[in-house]
C-alpha cells in the first residue's frame, strides 16, 4: 500500500476491494464496456468520455465479496497523455482494443510499456479485444491475439462485445477470481 | 502525435505545473472548455517528480531545442497574421534550471562494461568476486532484505548568493560537458581502484554496482520542487472539498529533526504536547514553559496581551521572555515556527500557530507528504480537469499568440503545428514567458537530491519522511532537507553490498554542500567497506547518486501584456503549497468572478445517473433501483484519524 487517503471507505460491504484500470485507443469502446459491466446498459451514442472518473461494482466471487473500482481513462488516451497518478496502485490493467482496427491492436505495445513503466510489477493484466459483435469487420486474429496476451504476460485474451452483452461480466469475472486468489494466498500476493 | 485539436476554446493553457493545473481543475468543474498543453513529454513542469534516468536526461538538457525565435531574437516569419494583428512569440523560460549536475558514485563492473572501456587491462581476482556477489543479489530477494536507501531532498532556505561559476558552461546543464564530466570520475575511479587494490577488497560488498543502481531506475520519484502539505492547508482543504484527494495517497512526516550547534547528532523536535511530555531533551521546567507558549501560539489572537510589548520586536526576542532555554527557543523558532531570527513576534506568532493548527490532524505530524511525489499533485488536478472535460496534450505548445492591435486583446494561440486555436483568455506557467515581457529573477535556490544508503538518524520505528531543518551557522546559510523513506514510494526498497569504492571528483563545491555534508556527515567518498559496527548508531548514511541544481524563480510582468493573458508563479521556495493555491484561486475568480472555486465533485455513484450526463440517452438509460442512482445524500468529509495529540 502506497499510503493513506483522504476519502473515506466503507469497508462493511466487501471483503477484498480492488483498483482496476481501461488503457487502450480511443474509440475501442472502452467506457462501453464498464457502462455495460456496470449498469448492463448499452450507449448507442456516446462521442467521448466525460465526466466519468470510476465506478464500483461488487461481484461474488468463491463466497466472497469483491468490490472492483474501476477506472476509466477520462479521455486522455486521445493524446496519449494519461497521467501517471492513473496508473498507480492499480490492482489489475484491462488492456483493450477494437477487432476491427488493426491499429489499435498495434498501439497496445505502448499501452504495454506505460503499464510496465508505471503500474506496480506484479500487476494483473487481461487482454480484450471488443466489438466482436463485428466479425464480418474483423481485421485482427484471435490466435494472433492470444499470442501476444502472453507476451505480454497477461492472464488471458477474451473477446468482448459490448453491445452484445458478450463475455463483459466473464472478463470482469476472470481479473476478479485471479485478484482474489493472488491476495487470499500468501505466497501468491508476495 | 500531430493530431488537429479543436480551434477554439474559452480558456487555454500552456504548461502543467501545479497553478496551471489547480486553475485547469477548477475551470473545467465550472463547464469552461479548456485545453491544456505541455511542451514536455511529461506532467508538472518545475513541479515535476521525476526517476532516475529522466532526472539524468532532464539535468542534461533541461530544454528542448525548439524555439520560435532566430539567433538574434526576431521571430520567425512564417507565421501569418492580417494588419490589424500582431503575433508574439512565447519563448521557453530557460533560466529556472542552472548549474545541474549529477555524479552516481557507485562503482560499474568491470566485466558488463562497454566494448571501447572493457579493453582496459583491469581484472583480477577481487574484481571478479565483486562481480560474483552482485550477480548473487536478485531484486526478489533484495525487496525482503532490511537495508534500505533513502532518498532525500535539500533545500536550501536562503536566497542564493550569484555564484561566479554561473557562465562556467561545464555546470551550467551542458549535456556533452556533464557526460563527459562523468566519464571522467568514471576512468579516474577505475584506475584509483585498480591502484588501491588490497585486502579490503575481499570483504563482503555491501554496495551495490552502479548498474545494479541503474536496474531500479523506475522505482524512484524525485522532486525538483520538494514540498510538504500542511495538514490544515489550503491545498489539503482543496484535496478534501473539491474530491481530488481520490486520485492521491499520503505519507506522514513522521518526525521533525534539527541539528544544534555543537552536537554531533540530528535531535527530534518535540512538536505536540505527547512530544514535549516524552521528549528526554527538555527539563520538567521546560516542558511546562514549552506548553504554555503552545496553548498561547493555539490562539494567540485571544491574548493579545500576553505579547503586546514585543510587537515592534523580534520573535526570538519574544522567545526569551518566556524564558525558553536556548535549545527551546532554537525548536521553536527553526522547526517549529521556521522563520528565521529577524522574524517579527506576529509572524512568528502566525507560523507557529499554523504548524499547532495542522498538528495532529493526520497522526502526530503537522504535515503531510504525497506517495510518489510532489509530481503526483499537478496530475491529480489534470485528470480532474480531463475528467470535467478538459482537453489534455502533451509534446504540444504555443510558439506564440497572435493580439488584436485594436483591442489589445490576445485572440489565438498558434501551436507549433502551426495551428490557430482561438481562445478567450490564455495562461503561461512559469516556463513559458511572453516575448518582451518584463520579467525579473526574483529568487534563487539551490537544491540537491541525494540517494543515500540509510536514514540521516536511526530510529526505533520505521520513518516514512523527516523533515531535517539545519540553522543558519558559522555563516553557512539555513537548510531545510526532506527525506522520504521507501514507503513513500519515492525509492526502491534494496539489500546494498559493500564494494570498494574511492572517488577522486573535486568539482567546485557550492557553499551548502559543504554545509549539509558537514552536518549529516554525507560524504561521496565514504564508500567504503565496512568492518563491523555497521548497525551502530553512529553509521553515517553514505551517498549513493547525488545530483545539484540552482533553480531561479521568475516573475513576469503582467502590466505589459494584454489583460487576458496571464502568467503564473515558480514553485518558489517556501515549504508548502498555501502561496501556491491562492495564486490558483485568484486566477480563477479573475476568469470566472464569483462562480465556486473547485466545488465537490460528485462521486461515482451519482455520476451515470447524473441528469446532465443522461439527457441526450435516455431512451436507452434509466436509472434502476438496485444501484440507488440519486439516493445520494451529502456527507461531511471527516477526518481520517482524529487529533491524536492534541
Amino acid at each position: 500500500k502506497a499510503g493513506f487517503t483522504m476519502n473515506k471507505e466503507d469497508n462493511e460491504n466487501y471483503d477484498f476491494l480492488f483498483k482496476i484500470i481501461l488503457i487502450g485507443d480511443p474509440g475501442v469502446g472502452k467506457t462501453c464496456i464498464v457502462q455495460r459491466f456496470k449498469s448492463g446498459l448499452w450507449l448507442e451514442s456516446q462521442s467521448s468520455t466525460i465526466g466519468v472518473d470510476f465506478c464500483m461494482k461488487s461481484c461474488h466471487v468463491d463466497g466472497k465479496i469483491v468490490k472492483l473500482q474501476i477506472w476509466d481513462t477520462a479521455g486522455q488516451e486521445r493524446f496519449r497523455t494519461i497521467t501517471q497518478t492513473y496508473y498507480r496502485s492499480a490492482n489489475g490493467v484491462l488492456c483493450a482494443f477494437d477487432i476491427t482496427s488493426e491499429s489499435s491492436f498495434y498501439n497496445l505495445t505502448q499501452w504495454m510499456e506505460d503499464v510496465s513503466k508505471y503500474c506496480a510489477g506484479d500487476v494483473l493484466k487481461l487482454l480484450i479485444g471488443n466489438k466482436s459483435d463485428k466479425s464480418s469487420e474483423r481485421v485482427v486474429d484471435a490466435e494472433e491475439a492470444s499470442n501476444a496476451a502472453s507476451n505480454w504476460g497477461a492472464l488471458d485474451y477474451v473477446e468482448t462485445s459490448a453491445k452484445d452483452n458478450s463475455n463483459v461480466d466473464k472478463a470482469f469475472t476472470k481479473i476478479a477470481t485471479e485478484l482474489l486468489h493472488k491476495h487470499s494466498n500468501p505466497h501468491l500476493a508476495q | 502525435m500531430n493530431e488537429a485539436l479543436p480551434d477554439d476554446f474559452d480558456v487555454i493553457i500552456i504548461g502543467t505545473g501545479l497553478p496551471a493545473a489547480v486553475v485547469s481543475g477548477a475551470l473545467s468543474r465550472v463547464d469552461k472548455k479548456v485545453l491544456h498543453l505541455d511542451r514536455n513529454d511529461y506532467y508538472g513542469g518545475s513541479w515535476s517528480s521525476f526517476n532516475i534516468k529522466s532526472v539524468e536526461t532532464f539535468l542534461q538538457n533541461p530544454y528542448d531545442s525548439a524555439e520560435y525565435l532566430n539567433k538574434d531574437g526576431e521571430e520567425t516569419s512564417n507565421i501569418e497574421v492580417s494588419e490589424d494583428e500582431e503575433f508574439v512569440p512565447i519563448l521557453q523560460n530557460k533560466n529556472f534550471i542552472t548549474k545541474a549536475e549529477y555524479s552516481c558514485y557507485l562503482k560499474r563492473s568491470e566485466k558488463n562494461e562497454e566494448p571501447a572501456q572493457s579493453s582496459s587491462p583491469c581484472v583480477d581476482t577481487c574484481q571478479s568476486d565483486v562481480v560474483e556477489q552482485s550477480c548473487a543479489s536478485k531484486p526478489d530477494d533484495s525487496l525482503k532484505s532490511g537495508e534500505t536507501p533513502i532518498s532525500e531532498e535539500v533545500q536550501k532556505r536562503e536566497e542564493s548568493p550569484k555564484v561566479e561559476n554561473c557562465n562556467d558552461p561545464a555546470t551550467q546543464g551542458d549535456g556533452d560537458s556533464v557526460e563527459k564530466e562523468k566519464e571522467l570520475t568514471q576512468e579516474l575511479d577505475k584506475a584509483k581502484t585498480k591502484e588501491k587494490v588490497d585486502v579490503s577488497e575481499v570483504v563482503k560488498p555491501r554496495f551495490p554496482l552502479s548498474e545494479d543502481f541503474y536496474k531500479q531506475w523506475r522505482h524512484y520519484n524525485l522532486d525538483l520542487s520538494p514540498k510538504v502539505m500542511f495538514s490544515r492547508g489550503l491545498l489539503v482543504e482543496l484535496l478534501i472539498q473539491s474530491n481530488v484527494s481520490r486520485y492521491l495517497e499520503f505519507r506522514n512526516v513522521t518526525r521533525t529533526l534539527t541539528f544544534l550547534d555543537g552536537s554531533k547528532e540530528l535531535q527530534r523536535v518535540p512538536c505536540s504536547r505527547a512530544d514535549v511530555f516524552s521528549s528526554k531533551f527538555v527539563s520538567v521546567v521546560e516542558k511546562r514553559i514549552l506548553m504554555r507558549l503552545f496553548t498561547l501560539c493555539a490562539n494567540y489572537k485571544d491574548h493579545e496581551q500576553e505579547y503586546q510589548n514585543f510587537r515592534e520586536k523580534t520573535f526570538i526576542e519574544f522567545l526569551a521572555s518566556r524564558r525558553l532555554s536556548l535549545k527551546a527557543q532554537h525548536f521553536v523558532l527553526y522547526s517549529i515556527a521556521m522563520v528565521s531570527e529577524t522574524t517579527s513576534t506576529l509572524d512568528g506568532l502566525a507560523a507557529t500557530h499554523k504548524f499547532l493548527h495542522s498538528l495532529g490532524r493526520y497522526g502526530n505530524s503537522a504535515f503531510l507528504w504525497p506517495s510518489y511525489g510532489v509530481g503526483e499533485i499537478p496530475q491529480a488536478f489534470c485528470r480532474f480537469s480531463a475528467v470535467f472535460g478538459g482537453t489534455f496534450c502533451l509534446r504540444r505548445y504555443a510558439v506564440g499568440f497572435i493580439k488584436d492591435k485594436t483591442t489589445g486583446r490576445c485572440t489565438a494561440i498558434v501551436d507549433n503545428t502551426g495551428q490557430k486555436i482561438r481562445c478567450g483568455t490564455l495562461i503561461l506557467d512559469d516556463l513559458n514567458l511572453p516575448h518582451g515581457a518584463n520579467t525579473t529573477s526574483t529568487s534563487s535556490v539551490d537544491r540537491a537530491i541525494y540517494v543515500i544508503d540509510s536514514t540521516v538518524s536511526k530510529s526505533d520505528a520505521e520513518q516514512e519522511v523527516s523533515l531535517v531543518t539545519i540553522p543558519p551557522m558559522c555563516d553557512n546559510p539555513a537548510v531545510r532537507l526532506i527525506e522520504a523513506g521507501p514507503l513513500c514510494c519515492v525509492c526502491p526498497k534494496n539489500n546494498y553490498y559493500c564494494t570498494k569504492k574511492n572517488c577522486e571528483k573535486q568539482p567546485k563545491k557550492l557553499p551548502f554542500k559543504k554545509n549539509v555534508k558537514n552536518c549529516l556527515n554525507l560524504d561521496e567518498t565514504n564508500i567504503k567497506p565496512e568492518v563491523g559496527g555497521e548497525d551502530s548508531q553512529s553509521r553515517k548514511p553514505v551517498i549513493l547518486w547525488s545530483c545539484h541544481f540552482t533553480m531561479t524563480d521568475t516573475n513576469t510582468d503582467n502590466s505589459t501584456l494584454p489583460p487576458n493573458v496571464i502568467t503564473l508563479q515558480g514553485p518558489r521556495m517556501d515549504l508548502g503549497f498555501d502561496r501556491a493555491m491562492n495564486e490558483a484561486r485568484e486566477v480563477f475568480l479573475r476568469i470566472c468572478p464569483g462562480e465556486d472555486f473547485l466545488p465537490r465533485a460528485p462521486d461515482p455513484e451519482e455520476i451515470v445517473f447524473d441528469e446532465g450526463y443522461n439527457t441526450e440517452n435516455n431512451d436507452t438509460i434509466s436509472p434502476t433501483p438496485e444501484d440507488g442512482g440519486g439516493d445520494y445524500v451529502e456527507e461531511e468529509e471527516e477526518d481520517l484519524n482524529e487529533p491524536a495529540a492534541e
